[in-house]
């Protein structure tokens, strides 16, 4: 080798050094800067981490769960189950999702608190569809970590692998995330402090809209629901361990306005009953409850409002206690 | 494969491994390697179109030699022929064919003979624009006895599929890029290191400047009607960014990549929107495809000699052809027709190179005058810009009109989020305009730390920033 090529191949080498040093350097800069932005996430109180940081940190330990979607959400106040049943409850509702993401939250929760004497189960007829997109996906960005987490969200379409794989990544672009982070590690988190839930639950002060008429216009003849039957398997195995663990179980089947109904083809009720049967669980079906058909109590066609809520949980509380369930 | 994309992250330093440590024993293995991988990056696409690439290269190869063989001229251009011939006839094939037989079924149809003419349902091989130019540019020099054809035909094919600037430039020449396959590359650390900065500041161009205006440019020229003329003004200049940061962030990723490797390409863009006049704008925007035209077409039709009929007509000629180089749409010669209408004033007054230094020469700041001759000649591209991005040529009239109306001084009520990176790169571009790109770091004072530090933050901001994956824009000519 001549000196030129000695030459050569030495800055070649010391090219490849530097930037390999570059490189890992960068790595550890965007490392620390996701470990930075993630811990003040876990500390957030805004309105899509408040639930998953109180999860997370084992703050919730209820004796009462209430689990599923936005009818879970808005319709079931813990407060109220609470001063009934003189019990600790929270609401793990998760808006938009079918089962497969109640399913995580409701795992994520028995890993990270004790376990609830009593699991609400509401059941509707979109718990077993798979939705394809991932909702709101920046309330699991924190916790893709969490294997729970992340094998729910590669169930829809939302991350790539690079969320999953590449530090940083998860929260490109994300500046709200930033500011919220950048907040709760100087200590000001409490200035985005979500204020409208309690416990998981939030009710909205709305009147009717007009959304059953588009329904109506868009679906004349009904609508089908799909229903698959892996999300009947999980719903059923989750139901089949919570029973193992000796949680009791109420499937509940919340108040719908009552035109509604007859625009759904294909019901789902006696799934839920059969499963509700076969493992000695109670189901309680409130579609077609009087005030069901009384607009004043619904801001839309599937959600009741604040007045509904508010009854609607009495209604629920009177009944677990004549069940006399968390006596057992 | 894009540039813009984790496979690209992954190929290049694989290819770069392997070209300077287990391929660079022997220049024809290494040679060799090249054209593999461009293969590969190429038939990342789409394999099928590498039968086109391979059969040109094959065609051009041989019909250099048979050039050089002949003895009379006329031999000779006959061997040239066949090569224009079969170049540009896969690009009538798969470019215009369709645009010319609509084009011709519209036309009788206007006048009275109801005919349907043959479309055919063929999709456009990315980059064919590009490596016919290269290889034509081949054939013509051989025949021009200006470079001697190539017996190797590795480093032939090669040259014609390298994959740095293989689909959208810069078009190199073959006097320039085919001798660099003749010479063992020897690793320069200077040139790599700056290679990469090119490369760095390639990306921003494209994933912060371009890809973030394109998410705003496509609403708007969607859907011009329902935005007012200040938000059209806006959309407008947002897209003369987009295509000069997705096609110059282009350039610069391959140059960069390509001294990576030891290689020296043309550089392609010179800081175009701070040009004076239209015709500084020429030398300074695509500056590959503008000498290309100027030595292969301009020139041999007597360029700016002769009588004004003839210069006029050249002019006219070259612009219309550029146009058309672009894309089978007449609002691509429409687009060319505008720049030749720019341009003509100053050729026929000689004015046509008087700005032929870097603006505010010596100075910092810009004068005022310069400044009043940069806005006017923006202007004028920005109106040619809407001819070339809209989907046809009444759109691009109608949202041009729509632009000089009385709401131009109301508020825009689309997203100014590409403003502030705009702002950015145009401070940037100032401060480097005397350099071959923006982060051309030269300055021996600037210690290592500071020099990192900028580079971490582009990183960052490509990062943060960057909006959603698009393609290049030139892909598609």
């Amino acid at each position: 080798m001549n000196q030129n090529n000695l030459h050569n191949r030495i800055n070649l080498i010391f090219f490849i050094k530097r930037t390999l040093f570059f490189g890992v350097l960068l790595l550890i800069l965007s490392l620390s800067l996701d470990i930075l932005i993630t811990n003040g996430l876990k500390k957030s109180q805004t309105f899509h981490f408040v639930d998953w940081n109180n999860i997370y940190n084992s703050k919730i330990n209820s004796d009462i769960i209430i689990s599923g979607n936005s009818k879970a959400w808005h319709h079931i106040s813990p407060k109220i189950l609470d001063s009934i049943l003189d019990a600790k409850s929270y609401n793990l509702g998760i808006d938009g999702y079918d089962f497969v993401m109640q399913n995580a939250k409701a795992n994520v929760y028995l890993n990270h608190n004790k376990k609830p004497r009593l699991l609400i189960q509401v059941v509707g007829n979109s718990t077993l569809n798979l939705r394809k997109d991932l909702y709101q996906s920046i309330q699991f960005k924190p916790y893709l970590n969490d294997s729970v987490i992340s094998k729910a969200t590669k169930k829809y379409n939302g991350f790539s692998k690079l969320d999953y794989h590449i530090p940083l990544y998860r929260y490109r672009g994300e500046n709200s995330i930033l500011v919220n982070s950048v907040l709760n590690i100087v200590g000001l988190g409490h200035l985005q402090k979500d204020k409208n839930k309690y416990k998981g639950f939030e009710a909205y002060d709305r009147t009717w809209d007009n959304s059953f008429q588009q329904f109506v216009k868009k679906y004349p003849k009904g609508k089908t629901f799909n229903v698959s039957e892996y999300h009947k398997n999980i719903f059923e195995n989750f139901i089949k361990e919570q029973k193992q663990n000796n949680i009791e179980i109420v499937l509940v089947y919340s108040p719908t306005f009552y035109k509604s109904q007859q625009y759904i083809n294909n019901r789902i009720v006696s799934f839920f009953k059969n499963v509700a049967k076969k493992y000695d669980a109670k189901f309680l079906d409130y579609s077609n409850y009087k005030f069901a058909k009384n607009k004043k109590y619904f801001y839309n066609s599937q959600h009741l409002n604040k007045a509904g809520a508010e009854l609607f949980s009495k209604l629920l509380a009177e009944d677990i206690k004549h069940i006399n369930f968390l006596k057992k | 494969m894009l540039f813009n994309s984790i496979q690209y992250l992954i190929f290049l330093p694989t290819v770069f491994i392997l070209y300077w440590f287990i391929f660079n024993r022997k220049l024809k293995i290494q040679n060799f390697l090249l054209l593999t991988v461009s293969y590969v990056f190429y038939g990342w696409w789409d394999w099928r179109f590498l039968s086109l690439i391979i059969f040109s290269s094959i065609i051009d190869f041989y019909c250099g030699i048979y050039i050089k063989k002949a003895k009379r001229m006329l031999i000779k251009k006959r061997w040239l022929t066949l090569s224009m011939l079969i170049n540009l006839g896969f690009l009538g094939v798969f470019k215009y064919f369709n645009f010319f037989s609509s084009s011709l079924e519209n036309a009788l149809n206007s006048i009275g003979y109801q005919v349907d003419t043959l479309t055919l349902n063929i999709i456009l091989p990315v980059g064919i624009s590009f490596y016919t130019f290269q290889t034509m540019s081949y054939t013509i020099d051989v025949y021009r006895d200006k470079l001697k054809p190539t017996k190797d035909p590795i480093a032939f094919f090669a040259f014609v599929s390298f994959f740095p600037q293989l689909v959208a430039g810069p078009i190199e020449r073959a006097t320039n890029l085919l001798p660099q396959f003749y010479e063992k590359r020897t690793f320069d650390l200077e040139k790599a290191k700056d290679g990469l900065r090119q490369i760095l500041w390639g990306l921003f161009k494209k994933i912060v400047i371009a890809d973030n205006c394109a998410v705003i440019v496509n609403q708007v020229f969607e859907n011009y009607t329902e935005y007012n003329a200040s938000s059209l003004a806006l959309g407008s200049i947002f897209f003369a960014f987009q295509i000069y940061g997705d096609f110059s962030g282009y350039s610069d990723i391959a140059i960069g990549t390509a001294r990576l490797f030891g290689f020296n390409l043309m550089q392609n863009f010179a800081f175009p929107y701070f040009s004076r006049d239209i015709a500084e704008f020429w030398r300074r925007w695509h500056i590959s495809l503008s000498t290309w035209f100027r030595d292969y077409v301009y020139i041999p039709l007597g360029g700016s000699r002769g009588s004004t009929f003839k210069k006029v007509r050249n002019t006219f000629i070259i612009f219309v052809v550029s146009g058309f180089w672009h894309g089978a749409n007449w609002t691509f010669i429409v687009w060319g027709l505008l720049n030749a209408i720019y341009f003509l004033p100053l050729l026929l007054l000689n004015k046509n190179r008087n700005n032929t230094d870097t603006v505010a020469e010596k100075k910092v700041f810009i004068s005022f005058k310069e400044l009043i001759n940069v806005s006017i000649t923006f202007t004028l591209t920005i109106i040619a810009w809407v001819f070339f991005r809209a989907p046809n040529v009444s759109t691009a009239f109608n949202y041009i009109n729509n632009i000089f109306s009385n709401t131009l001084f109301t508020m825009p009520s689309i997203s100014l989020k590409p403003l502030a990176f705009i702002i950015i790169l145009i401070v940037i571009e100032w401060i480097q305009r005397h350099r071959k790109h923006g982060l051309e770091l030269d300055n021996p004072k600037m210690s290592r730390p500071l020099r990192w530090g900028v580079y971490y933050t582009f990183i960052i901001i490509i990062f943060w920033f960057g909006a959603e994956k698009q393609e290049f824009i030139y892909f598609q000519f």
